[in-house]
């Protein structure tokens, strides 16, 4: 059953689509999780925020603009990024925020678990293939939360060739996925 | 609609969160003045960052975690009913009356096409079986790579890091190889070393932090791989200006909680 069955189910209450789609995406939002917050227990509340939210917000996902996925990896990012924002500030409104949130939403066509498996593939393959500080580069900003200016100081280098990196490592990205047919197209939850 | 084509190159370091200051203004102004061409991008350059999660290093969550997530969704989730349950309710039910009429007819297609179904079951469930071994077995592999980066990722930060101290090892005995260790008390301490001799199976080599105060400190043990390469990477809380030296013993198996032979390599911190 594909993603937009499942949330159309996820709409009716059915747990037995939540157990579903926890089944398919838990493991790479935990691990998203993990690789920001570097702690289980940060990582664990991090999934059950996601998926609590995604239980009582089925509502306002529309299928035919577009499939879960990358919906699902940005929200595990932001929350892991907001998790470690929020401790720093004692986690304060912690709560609040869960609730306030909103759910943006793009997505790709549905797929099988080989077709995100390969996919995933693909993203390490190529990133492990750029040049180190590239890499580093991409991974501060996405892992860390940093912006331009903080990677360039943490790497010690010009701000105009951390973009340079970022970006053309981005395109190279996209490149590749498309190249593999892998590219999404952008949708949205309302 | 104000000119698009200046934010060109911002719609993937704003979906990435790295843009900042009056890029990220300019852009979020346009974005609020309703764009659609750059609402777009911005869209499909998120889809793309997002495909970056993938690179984290792939972990299980727990399996209580799962329990705990379904527990929470229990008092709101509808009770799942089976099919059979809506004629099990009455048996004087509309729903019952019509079951029993059709029920014979049901069930002798259900037969045939079961049988029918039977052969091509077996071999889907074959394929997919086949292909979920793959995927394991693939998924291992990389998991071993993505391991294997994130340890040269740690030895080139402990390597290229600022204020690393590298450390040489001499043998005991003259005819071996000297050996390197890099120490960074933030990134940690590093042993590399190529045509490592082999320990026998019972025993396991041990590094050793030694304090110019007290006892030696364990810095985990270790085995050269099968071509003789050995790369141990351990995070300590011992201090550089508290260490005289790092030296590696024999053990047996597991390690010991002090050395119990004479080291076969030490090496002198001078600083």
């Amino acid at each position: 059953m594909n993603d937009a069955a499942l949330m159309a189910q996820l709409v009716r209450r059915d747990q037995q689509a939540m157990e579903q789609l926890y089944d398919r995406y838990a493991r790479v939002v935990y691990s998203i999780a993990l690789r920001i917050t570097r702690q289980p227990a940060s990582a664990e509340e991090v999934v059950q925020d996601v998926f609590l939210l995604l239980w009582r917000n089925a509502h306002r996902y529309a299928a035919e603009r577009g499939a879960l996925e990358p919906w699902l990896l940005t929200l595990a990012r932001n929350r892991s990024l907001d998790f470690l924002r929020m401790k720093a500030e004692k986690q304060r409104r912690h709560e609040d925020a869960i609730e306030d949130a909103t759910l943006p939403g793009y997505a790709p066509a549905p797929e099988s678990i080989i077709d995100r498996q390969r996919r995933a593939q693909r993203v390490r393959a190529l990133v492990a293939g750029m040049p180190a500080a590239q890499r580093q580069a991409i991974e501060l900003a996405f892992f860390d939360g940093m912006t331009h200016s903080q990677v360039a100081q943490a790497l010690a280098q010009p701000l105009g060739t951390v973009k340079s990196w970022i970006r053309n490592g981005l395109l190279r990205l996209r490149e590749s996925l498309e190249a593999t047919g892998a590219a999404h197209t952008v949708g949205e939850i309302k | 609609m104000s000119d698009c084509s200046k934010f060109r190159e911002s719609y993937e370091a704003y979906a990435l969160g790295a843009l900042e200051g009056e890029d990220r203004a300019a852009l979020e102004a346009h974005l609020a003045g309703g764009c659609p061409v750059c609402s777009a991008e911005i869209e499909r350059a998120r889809a793309l960052v997002a495909q970056l999660a993938y690179l984290a290093p792939e972990q299980a969550p727990p399996g209580h975690l799962r329990d705990r997530l379904m527990a929470a969704i229990a008092p709101e989730a509808q009770p799942q009913r089976r099919p059979a349950d809506i004629f099990l309710e009455s048996p004087a039910s509309p729903a019952w009356r019509w079951f029993a009429g059709v029920s014979w007819a049901a069930a002798a297609a259900a037969v045939l096409f079961a049988v029918w179904t039977n052969r091509e079951v077996s071999r889907l469930q074959s394929e997919r079986a086949a292909l979920e071994r793959q995927l394991t077995q693939e998924t291992t592999r990389l998991a071993d790579l993505q391991r294997s980066l994130v340890r040269y990722e740690k030895l080139l930060a402990v390597v290229s890091a600022p204020g690393t101290l590298q450390v040489r090892l001499n043998p005991a005995q003259p005819a071996a190889q000297q050996i390197r260790a890099h120490w960074n008390e933030k990134f940690g301490l590093a042993l590399t070393a190529l045509d490592f001799p082999s320990a026998e199976p019972d025993r396991t080599f041990q590094l050793w932090v030694v304090p110019k105060q007290g006892k030696p400190v364990s810095a985990g043990v270790f085995r050269p791989d099968a071509r003789g390469e050995v790369f141990h990477l351990v995070e300590t809380s011992a201090r550089v200006a508290d260490t005289s030296a790092l030296a590696i013993t024999k053990e047996p198996a597991g390690g010991s909680p002090q050395p119990t032979s004479t080291p076969i390599w030490v090496g002198a911190l001078n600083r």
